[in-house]
């Protein structure tokens, strides 16, 4: 036998016997192993679904505070209450005061908003808006007001604001009534415009040494499109402006530092970068911004319009003046004028 | 099932070759297992068409990572030698009893150098195509060849020695 036949021989030979005297389960180590596996599969299913909550809250989170100067959230927070400062006559958010809640990939703002009405502040409304990561839907606005704006503004005639441009529309005779007949030992909110459009320096002529005793809350500016109360694509536009803190609150960016009319035209150029988002929450369909920005830049900064605040028998004095046009009776409040 | 059935026709061959590898039955029953466990958890992500080929493969990966775990631990590795050589140092009655010659034949393929032994243990031992040995130990066919050319002749004059010491 040649020693090749006698290795395969000897290979088979011993193979045989090996496997004659194996005495393995295979049924068991199959069960097992498939057991085994099944285990690990499980535990590695349930540690992935696990880790799914950690991974979007921290995911949102970084998304949140990542992004700009003071992150995402912070900068929505800032243009939405910037927007209601400069588009809601004498309206503001205490900035201090608002609540976000964060969830996976979404923001839910709450806040109040206040008036001034004669010498106190008021709580007149709140405000609620769902952001889907930086985009916020529609906000939900519950006001506690007397004499609210509407909710959607008319088409080609101004509410409240009228551009000397413009002629008076007729119902405005009723709100000098309304002034006649409110009581004195109220404080009155009245939106006045006037008959040429001023610097905002200039607001003082209007009551000189304190004649008649009122307070200026916020100055409507003239940006163009409010002689026709359509920006260019025929869309209504709301007023604009600012506010005038005697003794700005530490949240304002009006902090009187440095002219209010400059922050103004900051607040604009920042709300810019955003404007999409304004526009969702502002009442109006359209801020213009562009528009506006080029008209103020070619003209500077020009008052039409005020929210004025005063007792009753003060903001009478106001129709015998000769800067005052037109007149709107806002909220009505009882007498705290000290 | 059917997977299942597959499976256990190639379980003997498994444990041969994981016992021919470790030269120790409780590892090599360990092994088959930990084999079966992996082929468990991988098998529905790959296309495998040679399953002998592939299980081997999978065994011989279970078998070097077990090699290794146990090297890194130091304390125990003269345990374990003594271990070793306590479940190979055989009672006459198993000589007689259990699977002498396939034994001796093992302790002979072991003095082979590492890569010869592979190769014998692979193609001549468990009947694997020279295609499939040279893709589990990861050679081109030629070198493995010639690995397995010299492996074999080495173990056939080892062979021949013993036959001539015996008679």
């Amino acid at each position: 036998m040649s020693d090749d036949q006698n290795y395969w021989k000897m290979i088979d030979r011993s193979k045989k016997q090996f496997d004659e005297n194996t005495n393995i389960d295979s049924n068991k180590i199959l069960k097992k192993s498939r057991h085994k596996a099944l285990t690990t599969n499980i535990l590695i299913s349930l540690a992935v679904l696990l880790m799914i909550v950690p991974t979007l809250t921290l995911l949102t989170y970084f998304y949140y505070g990542s992004g700009g100067h003071d992150g995402r959230a912070n900068t929505q927070i800032k243009v939405a209450s910037d927007v209601i400062e400069v588009t809601e006559p004498n309206m503001f958010v205490k900035r201090m005061e608002l609540e976000e809640t964060i969830d996976f990939f979404s923001m839910d703002l709450n806040f109040d908003v206040y008036k001034r009405i004669g010498k106190e502040e008021y709580r007149v409304g709140e405000y609620d808006i769902d952001y889907m990561l930086d985009q916020p839907a529609f906000p939900n606005r519950t006001f506690f007001l007397d004499r609210p704006h509407p909710e959607i503004p008319p088409r080609d005639e101004p509410s409240y604001f009228i551009h000397p441009a413009l002629h008076v529309p007729y119902e405005f005779k009723k709100e000098w009534e309304i002034v006649q007949n409110v009581p004195d030992g109220t404080v009155v909110e009245a939106y006045i415009s006037f008959s040429n459009p001023i610097r905002p320096d200039d607001i003082r002529d209007i009551n000189p040494g304190r004649d008649p005793d009122i307070d200026f809350l916020w100055l409507a500016v003239d940006t163009g499109v409010e002689k026709k109360v359509l920006d260019s694509e025929g869309l209504p536009v709301t007023p604009i402006g600012y506010p005038i803190y005697k003794d700005p609150p530490t949240w304002t960016p009006f902090d009187n530092r440095q002219d209010n009319s400059e922050v103004f035209k900051e607040i604009l150029n920042h709300l810019e970068n955003h404007e999409e988002q304004a526009t969702k929450i502002a009442r109006a369909k359209t801020l213009a911004l562009d528009e506006r920005i080029d008209y103020i830049q070619e003209n500077g900064v020009n008052i039409y319009g005020a929210v004025v605040t005063g007792p009753a028998s003060e903001i009478r004095k106001l129709q015998d003046n000769e800067y005052v046009r037109s007149l709107k009776v806002g909220e009505v409040k009882l007498w705290n004028w000290r | 099932m059917e997977i299942d059935d597959i499976y256990k026709n190639y379980m003997y061959d498994l444990y041969r070759y994981l016992f021919s590898l470790s030269k120790n039955h409780h590892t090599a029953e360990d092994l088959v297992q930990e084999t079966f466990y992996r082929t468990y958890l991988s098998l529905p992500e790959q296309n495998i068409t040679n399953i002998k080929a592939w299980l081997f493969k999978v065994a011989y990966h279970t078998f070097i990572d077990d090699t290794r775990k146990n090297k890194k631990q130091i304390p125990n590795e003269e345990i374990e030698r003594l271990k070793d050589k306590e479940s190979s140092a055989w009672t006459p009655e198993d000589q007689v009893l259990q699977n002498e010659e396939y034994q001796q034949l093992i302790e002979m393929v072991h003095q082979l150098r590492p890569k010869h032994q592979h190769a014998v243990i692979l193609c001549d031992l468990h009947e694997l195509t020279y295609e499939e040995g040279a893709q589990i130990m990861e050679l081109n066919i030629n070198s493995f060849k010639s690995n397995l050319y010299r492996g074999r002749q080495a173990l056939m004059s080892k062979l021949n020695e013993r036959r001539n010491q015996d008679e």
